[in-house]
């Protein structure tokens, strides 16, 4: 993040006067897919929301961060602990740099030069340095390190995310219990741990001293969590609630609970969990997921409480949320469909499903405005 | 070795041992309200699974409607709960495995969900079923299941 929300800005300025935003700054904007399935990073041309070519990256990609200006895109893969450099103008990868196991989302400083990416085993987020090529620092967490963002405009807190290693606590116990016995989960220094201690909170980090500076109760551990880009409010899925919860930043509270209104039979009855969340281009919705239910919710983030506006079926598992930086398309992971739904944000309707190959798993998703040669 | 792998080879020990710990209440069943009947003949093709819900009531008074598959294969008619055990994502049948689109762990139909691999950690949650006359007949869920959905 966040590169095409700044080009989303230049849109809103540029297309409030007589000439599109495009015809100022010539961009390409990508749709980079992680498919966590696969060892494929997958490209879609936000112009035709056609696919248009495949990337080979490493084993289980999993977080994407790129660049303000849109010139590089990282890829974190899972399973061989690694980060691709990509150069998203042609779309090639150009580095990669082992930081070690489980490696998962990511969010990199608004000047290109800090990472930050989360070791999910560790209890460990690291903060990798782009031009020196090294991890200049770790940031120590309780659960298991998955979700990070900035706010767009105000890059300097990071919020970490952990989760844990199950949704329910006495699953966790038992999957830490074996991996402690395993050798398994380490600490930032690689040291082995005796013991696994769950997490329920977002840390904010200081991405001066990189240093972790406060913690944000949420109840249960957070799962994926987007900022609003003037920097005054997160909003966060939980494990354990079928909605999310809004935070006001300045106070490091939970302001409101907002739970997903069961209107069906079907609905009430069968399991969901909340799982991806966004915020539209121009600050003006929240969107999250129903999974198991295959909604996604739009809800007005003008007022507060939020007010419902949209329930949009997507027919299949939603899993990840982006937006393409004029604000037309939201872009849906299905990961269980191997597909991209194609939202109208206007209108709140699917309007196409982009499939993928099978198995390719999508999830992590980032609409890129990258510049031209 | 990432995430799943070491679910899967790192834990694989458990899949016998510990794993049934946390699965304490295997053999325990919670009845559906109305069982559900398959016709055997909708499974005479193998490996052509049969989607199907299961209705039970917890605890709480609430009804739950849980998602299972049935399916034909060498070790004979089999009925799975499809709920990946990790997340609650719903497993597919991949080839002769069952798959979770969310993480990735792998179970096998022909040991009534054995745990393969992955962060699931444990078998699919047993369902309680029979062959009567023409028909799979599933009556009931294990309970450990009841605690995910409250």
């Amino acid at each position: 993040m966040n590169g095409a929300r700044f080009i989303g800005a230049l849109c809103a300025i540029c297309l409030s006067g007589s000439q599109p935003c495009w015809s100022a700054a010539p961009t390409t904007m990508k749709l980079y897919v992680a498919g966590t399935g696969g060892n494929e990073v997958y490209v879609i041309d936000v112009s035709t929301n056609t696919l248009t070519k495949t990337l080979t990256v490493g084993k289980q990609p999993h977080g994407i961060a790129a660049t303000t200006d849109g010139r590089w895109v990282w890829i974190a893969t899972e399973g061989d602990g690694k980060i691709h450099k990509i150069d998203a103008v042609h779309d090639v990868v150009t580095d990669n740099y082992e930081l070690g196991p489980y490696q998962q989302e990511m969010e990199i400083t608004n000047d290109g030069r800090r990472l930050y990416t989360g070791r999910f085993m560790d209890g460990c987020y690291d903060v990798f340095d782009t031009i020196k090529g090294k991890v200049i620092a770790h940031l120590p967490v309780d659960g298991s390190p998955h979700n990070v963002v900035k706010a767009a405009n105000d890059d300097r807190f990071m919020y970490l995310a952990p989760m844990n290693l199950s949704p329910t606590g006495a699953d966790s116990a038992v999957a830490a219990k074996y991996a402690i016995a395993r050798g398994i989960l380490r600490d930032c220094d690689g040291k082995l741990k005796t013991a696994y201690v769950t997490n329920d909170k977002i840390y904010v980090a200081d991405t001066r001293t990189n240093a972790i500076i406060g913690t944000i109760p949420v109840g249960n551990a957070p799962r994926p969590i987007v900022a609003s880009d003037d920097g005054k409010r997160l909003y966060a899925d939980i494990d354990g609630f079928l909605g999310f919860v809004v935070i006001d930043i300045p106070t490091r509270k939970v302001i409101e609970r907002v739970k997903f209104p069961l209107v069906t039979d079907d609905e009430r009855t069968t399991f969901s969990r909340a799982h991806g969340i966004g915020i539209t281009p121009d600050q003006k919705e929240v969107w999250t997921n129903s999974v198991n239910h295959g909604v996604v919710y739009a809800y007005d983030r003008t007022v507060e409480p939020v007010r419902l506006i949209a329930r949009i079926p997507v027919g299949a598992s939603p899993y990840w949320i982006a937006f393409s930086p004029d604000g037309r398309f939201g872009y849906i992971a299905l990961a269980e469909a191997d597909a991209i739904a194609v939202i109208d944000v206007a209108t709140h309707t699917l309007i196409k499903t982009i499939a993928l190959p099978k198995n390719s798993g999508p999830k992590t998703i980032q609409v890129v405005a990258v510049p031209a040669e | 070795m990432d995430r799943r792998a070491f679910l899967a080879g790192g834990c694989a020990v458990i899949a016998n041992g510990a794993h049934s710990a946390a699965a304490s209440a295997d053999g325990e069943f919670l009845t559906l309200k109305t069982p559900v009947e398959i016709p055997l003949n909708s499974l005479a093709q193998g490996w052509l699974p049969v989607p199907f819900k299961a209705r039970f009531t917890k605890s709480d008074g609430n009804d739950s409607v849980i998602p299972g598959l049935a399916v034909l294969t060498p070790a004979g008619a089999k009925a799975i709960c499809t709920y990946c055990p990790h997340e609650l994502c719903v497993i597919k049948l991949d080839g002769q495995n069952l798959r979770c689109p969310c993480h990735f762990s792998l179970f096998d139909p022909q040991r009534d969900g054995a745990w393969i691999s992955g962060p699931a950690l444990r078998r699919t949650y047993r369902l309680r079923y029979e062959v009567r006359a023409s028909d799979l007949v599933v009556t009931g869920v294990e309970a450990d299941l009841e605690r995910r959905l409250l």
